[in-house]
């Protein structure tokens, strides 16, 4: 069915641009996970080009490479996430700028002075509560020092929960 | 045929020997290392006298000498004939590039075999002698692996065809004797030792170089066939007289350097810190004379010399007495020894400088019976050496001849030989010395005679009016220069005598003292060391007797080589020998007194000699002479130059060097390790090259 | 400043403008530089919104009104990019002038407004994206590109790429992510969320490269006139590619509507050794995240 599909320049300019996008994030933004995301929409803007040039052939090349892709993408999460995890291990925080041992000898690390906390920034869902109101929401501090008389309570919590989001 | 092979085998076996125990001593000789030496210097020792003999039997006048060629060494222009024999060079400088024609050869003849049977003979029994000296030392093996190699290289040097080979091993026992100097080289003084007579060597080796160089500009060959071929040398004579006299003084500059004479003479005595085998064997015997026998060797040419063979008679002269007076206070028995020998180096180039036929047959004949009988000083004194503990200075020790009296007898006659009395062996030589001086002094006749030595082959070189006139030094006539050589020469034979029975006596007489370094040890040398002492001491009683003056044997032998000049003067010069005799035996008796019984005469000589008595312990201060003249000027030059280097050429270097890092700190903060800051300059980089590359496509 | 003064005193101000201005023109009229030019001039709205977004810390401002003008900024581009008609320049081949992304007028409406609903909303998750302050939201955007993606694929008949897409990255990669991120950061956003590094340069970078490729493309549409082919037809210069790949590649063709089956016969035929060797990468890449995650790291050690 020729002539019934978009032009093939679109497609890779729509390519071009999601690559460019990953890159600017890939280059701006320090937290690992969300530089490996940008990597992946690299890889997506990459994967849509090859798929646009495989089917202006005619040919499956195209989407065979970017199974391939899709497939080296897969593995090369599975292992970067495992990395992450370790990372985070020693030192509790994702954040790329830490790991510059590799600099020269003598230069200073490059230090990022604190952040103000700003509360505006926090955004978090406020899902209408279903069925009755826990009566602690959060609470762990309090989960530690009342152990032993919270186990019977949180016994029961899920009973109460379950019983309610059913009733929705 | 059977000298071409004998010639070969002669130096063959102590390479083969060195070659053994560099190889297998440290590992596996061991406490064997001797072995190797000693049969390789023995059965070179051997085919020496064969050799010996053979040359003797075999040699006529017309064939003085058997060139034996090893194999070519370097022929850089192999189709170019040598000058044909006794053809003159052309009067003309030398062809630019004369065919350069090296070969190592051999050239055997009376003067050959004579210094071979000394040196082999005389290094076998100093090999036995110290295996049981340097029995027990950690580098046994590297001491007679630097033997072997000395004897070869002497060899070689006694061998040498040609003046470029005779240089070169001239080095290689420059090189030995540094390495045995040194042999204890923890000691710092050992070591300074060995530095000092490398670096005064050197200033004689470059006279020698100097030589070298203007026999090849001058006869444009190095060969002795072709060098020392009277009929080359006239002719050359008559075309450039003054380069003969200067090739002389240049030569003989080597040999002083060689054979510490007088200016640089400084290095002998402190080589006396190398152990006591080496002193007899290197600095005593055989080394120190390779000076005696160049210039033995060049005959021919100092012959035709006769300012030149003044200065080697003037030098030998002073330094004879010199180095006496300087031994007459030293306590040191090894220092002592080792001025004798200086002195009788003197005595040597004294005899061989008057040009005389009885001079250089004695200069030549003192050289070997001084091998004798200074070897077997030497071993002496290290005998007692062994014996106290390496203590040699006399005054720590006296009365030893009862404890050992094996060498006690051996060095008595070895002294009685120095010391010249009659028959012993250095008599007969000394007194052909004082003879032929005796004869120089008469007056120019001699002289006449000496310089005119071709003038049977030329008979207008008689007429020749560049050596009609008595040859000068420093304005002194020759005849005057003579007489007082000679009186200088009879005192120093007084000196001579006094100071080693100065020696015996406070060595060997007296109360028994022991010093504590030898502890309970004291004791007779073993067998090991005391049979080559005796061998040497029947050398030193009888080989004057018989090869000199009585029977004539060595003058003849070696006249067939050398070419003698003057009637073969072998009557016995009786003033002379009374002379030498009175001279010996008041020497002897002087000592006696003031040394050999108990009395207080040395002390109040010596307080009323006062500063005479100082310059002599101190050697007149030539050290410390040499220290302010050449040594420290060089020192603070070499400090300057130490500081440019530092300071200029270095801070150039590395100025030059910290430039790529001053460069690179430029850019160092962009090496922060941040991995984004990476990334950012990888697609910047990306993204304008690709800018660039699409705009110049399009 | 002095020379300024002097440009004036002569009267010569108006000629340097002058001089500028013909600069530029010759710029634009430069086959590719002119068409870089002008994809910079549309796109560069889009960069200074993303800019604006970009959590930028205190010193940034990262205030609500920066960050609101920087979406308004954004959506403008990607607006521009459909609507803005672009001069094609002096030696344009087609010899009109077009938007980037081109117009699609001589096609079905439906497919056209697809595709454009479908890059839009790709493009737009993914400049939220790469702007979310938390991870969560950056993750949960991407699952976004991936599903407008996952269209884009569908209407090139790229079925079975299409839902792998979406099973193996929006069902399986994504999840993983949000997993460790919530492993890691149960706090929602970090300190370190909420700066960026170099954004300025990182955007103009961005600005650089996105420019160079879209006008290179913009520039081959409108003067090679190849983009106004569609997909699936032959490039008349490739004849050559096209047999190569005849050749190489016997069940390679695009013939049928069993797309599914056909890319299967072709993944299991033709290339059976690299699907292999993918698996056997995919299994070691199992084997070492266990290995690298179960590694006991000592707490603090790096402190």
């Amino acid at each position: 069915m020729p002539g019934s599909e978009p032009v093939l320049n679109n497609y890779l300019i729509v390519g071009a641009l999601l690559f460019t996008l990953g890159t600017i994030g890939f280059l701006t933004r320090r937290n690992l996970i969300v530089m490996f995301l940008c990597a992946e929409l690299m890889l997506q803007g990459v994967s849509l080009t090859l798929v646009a040039f495989g089917s202006f052939h005619g040919t499956w090349n195209g989407q065979v490479f970017s199974i391939f892709s899709l497939s080296l993408a897969a593995a090369e999460a599975g292992i970067a996430l495992a990395l992450f995890v370790v990372l985070f291990k020693r030192n509790h925080s994702l954040d790329v700028s830490i790991w510059q041992d590799l600099r020269e000898p003598d230069q200073p690390a490059i230090l990022d002075e604190p952040v103000a906390e700003t509360p505006d920034e926090q955004h978090w869902p406020h899902l209408t509560p279903a069925g009755l109101l826990p009566g602690e929401p959060h609470a762990p501090q309090g989960h530690a020092s009342h152990h032993g008389h919270a186990r019977p309570t949180l016994a029961q919590a899920p009973v109460a929960t379950a019983g309610g989001s059913h009733g929705n | 045929m059977a000298i071409e092979w004998l010639a070969k085998l002669i130096p063959l076996f102590p390479l083969l020997a060195c070659l053994i125990t560099l190889v297998f001593g440290a590992r596996y000789l061991r406490e064997k290392s001797h072995y190797p030496v000693v049969f390789g210097c023995g059965l070179s020792a051997l085919c020496s006298l064969i050799l010996a003999f053979t040359v003797a039997s075999n040699q006529t006048a017309e064939e003085p000498f058997q060139t034996v060629t090893v194999y070519q060494w370097l022929a850089l222009d192999p189709v170019a004939e040598p000058l044909a024999e006794g053809a003159a060079p052309s009067s003309a400088a030398p062809a630019l590039t004369p065919p350069v024609n090296f070969s190592i050869s051999l050239r055997v003849d009376s003067l050959s075999a004579i210094m071979l049977s000394m040196l082999t003979f005389v290094a076998t029994l100093v090999a036995i002698y110290a295996s049981g000296y340097m029995h027990g030392d950690r580098s046994y093996w590297r001491f007679f692996t630097c033997v072997a190699l000395f004897v070869f290289s002497m060899i070689m040097l006694v061998l040498s065809a040609s003046f470029l080979q005779l240089y070169m091993f001239w080095e290689a026992v420059g090189l030995c004797s540094y390495m045995l100097i040194g042999f204890w080289y923890e000691k710092p003084e050992a070591a300074a030792a060995g530095k000092k007579a490398f670096l005064v060597n050197r200033i004689g080796d470059f006279g020698f170089a100097t030589g070298v160089f203007l026999i090849w500009v001058t006869f444009g060959s190095l060969e002795f066939q072709q060098v020392l071929n009277p009929e080359v040398v006239a002719a050359v004579f008559r075309a450039k007289p003054e380069m003969i006299t200067w090739i002389c003084v240049c030569l003989f500059t080597g040999a002083v350097g060689k054979s510490a004479q007088f200016p640089l003479h400084v290095w002998l005595p402190d080589a006396m810190e190398g152990p006591t085998p080496v002193s007899a064997l290197i600095h005593a015997a055989t080394m120190v004379t390779a000076g005696v026998y160049l210039v033995a060797r060049c005959t021919p040419l100092f012959i035709l010399a006769p300012e030149a063979r003044l200065l080697v008679s003037f030098v030998g002269g002073v330094t004879a007495l010199l180095a006496a007076l300087i031994a007459l206070t030293q306590t040191d028995l090894k220092r002592v020894l080792a001025y004798s020998t200086v002195s009788q180096l003197g005595y040597m180039f004294l005899g061989l400088g008057t040009g005389l036929a009885s001079g250089i047959a004695g200069g030549m004949f003192h050289l070997v019976t001084h091998a004798f009988f200074k070897a077997l000083l030497f071993l002496g004194a290290g005998s007692v050496m062994h014996a106290m503990g390496g203590v040699i200075d006399m005054r720590e020790f006296s009365g030893l001849r009862r404890l050992m009296p094996q060498t006690y007898r051996t060095f008595l006659i070895g002294s009685l030989a120095l010391a010249g009395l009659v028959p012993l062996s250095g008599f007969w030589s000394k007194d052909t010395i004082l003879s032929a001086v005796h004869e120089a002094s008469h007056g120019p006749a001699a002289h006449a005679g000496a310089a005119h030595a071709d003038s049977e082959h030329s008979a207008e070189a008689a007429a020749e009016p560049n050596v009609a006139p008595e040859p000068k030094l420093l304005g002194v006539s020759a005849t005057s220069l003579y007489t007082l050589l000679f009186w200088m020469a009879s005192f120093t034979s007084l000196l001579t005598a006094f100071y080693t029975f100065r020696a015996v006596f406070l060595t060997f007489w007296g109360e028994e003292k022991i010093p504590h370094a030898a502890g309970h040890h004291a004791h007779e040398s073993p067998p090991v060391m005391c049979i080559p002492l005796w061998i040497l001491a029947i050398g030193a009683i009888f080989l004057g007797g018989l090869l000199g003056h009585p029977t004539g044997i060595f003058d003849g032998f070696l006249a067939r080589t050398i070419p003698m000049v003057g009637e073969g003067h072998h009557g016995t010069d009786w003033y002379v020998v009374i002379l030498s005799t009175v001279c010996a035996v008041t020497g002897i008796s002087v000592a006696y007194f003031m040394y050999g019984l108990p009395s207080k005469l040395p002390e109040q000589i010596a307080t009323a000699a006062g500063p005479l008595y100082r310059a002599s312990c101190n050697k007149f201060y030539l050290d410390e002479i040499y220290r302010v003249l050449f040594v420290l000027p060089i020192l603070a030059l070499a400090s300057l130059s130490r500081l440019l280097d530092w300071s200029l050429i270095d801070g150039l270097v590395t100025g030059v060097g910290k430039l790529p890092g001053v460069a690179g700190r430029l850019p160092r903060p962009i090496q922060n390790g941040l991995v984004q800051f990476y990334a950012l300059a990888m697609m910047l980089g990306l993204a304008v090259l690709l800018w660039v590359l699409v705009i110049k496509q399009g | 400043m002095n020379f300024i003064q002097k440009s004036l005193a002569s009267g010569q101000l108006s000629g340097l403008l002058a001089d500028t201005g013909f600069g530029l023109r010759a710029a634009l009229a430069q086959p590719h530089s002119g068409a870089i030019l002008r994809a910079l001039a549309v796109l560069g709205c889009g960069i200074i919104g993303i800019y604006l977004l970009l959590p930028r810390g205190v010193e940034g401002g990262g205030t609500k009104l920066s960050r609101y003008l920087g979406g308004a900024l954004a959506t403008l581009s990607l607006v521009f990019l459909v609507t803005f008609p672009i001069p094609a320049g002096e030696s344009s081949l087609v010899g009109h002038s077009s938007a980037i992304l081109s117009p699609l007028s001589d096609q079905p409406a439906v497919t056209g407004w697809t595709f454009y609903i479908l890059a839009l909303i790709s493009l737009a998750s993914a400049v939220m994206m790469i702007t979310a302050r938390n991870p969560v939201y950056s993750a949960l955007w991407f699952a976004l590109v991936l599903l407008g993606n996952s269209g884009l694929l569908m209407i090139q008949k790229a079925d079975f790429l299409s839902a792998a897409t979406i099973i193996v990255y929006a069902g399986a990669i994504v999840v993983t992510f949000l997993f460790v991120i919530m492993l890691s950061q149960p706090n929602g956003a970090a300190a370190y969320d909420r700066r960026t590094r170099e954004p300025l340069l990182s955007s103009i970078t961005g600005l650089i490269l996105a420019a160079v490729l879209v006008g290179t493309l913009h520039y081959s549409a409108t003067h090679e006139g190849w983009g106004k082919m569609t997909v699936g037809a032959q490039r008349p210069s490739a004849e050559s590619i096209a047999a190569v790949a005849e050749k190489s590649n016997q069940f390679g063709k695009i013939s049928g509507p069993h797309y599914v089956a056909e890319l299967g016969k072709t993944l299991f035929v033709d290339h059976v050794v690299s699907v292999e060797i993918v698996g056997l990468l995919l299994l070691a890449a199992v084997v070492g995240a266990v290995l690298i995650a179960g590694h006991q790291v000592e707490r603090n050690a790096r402190q």
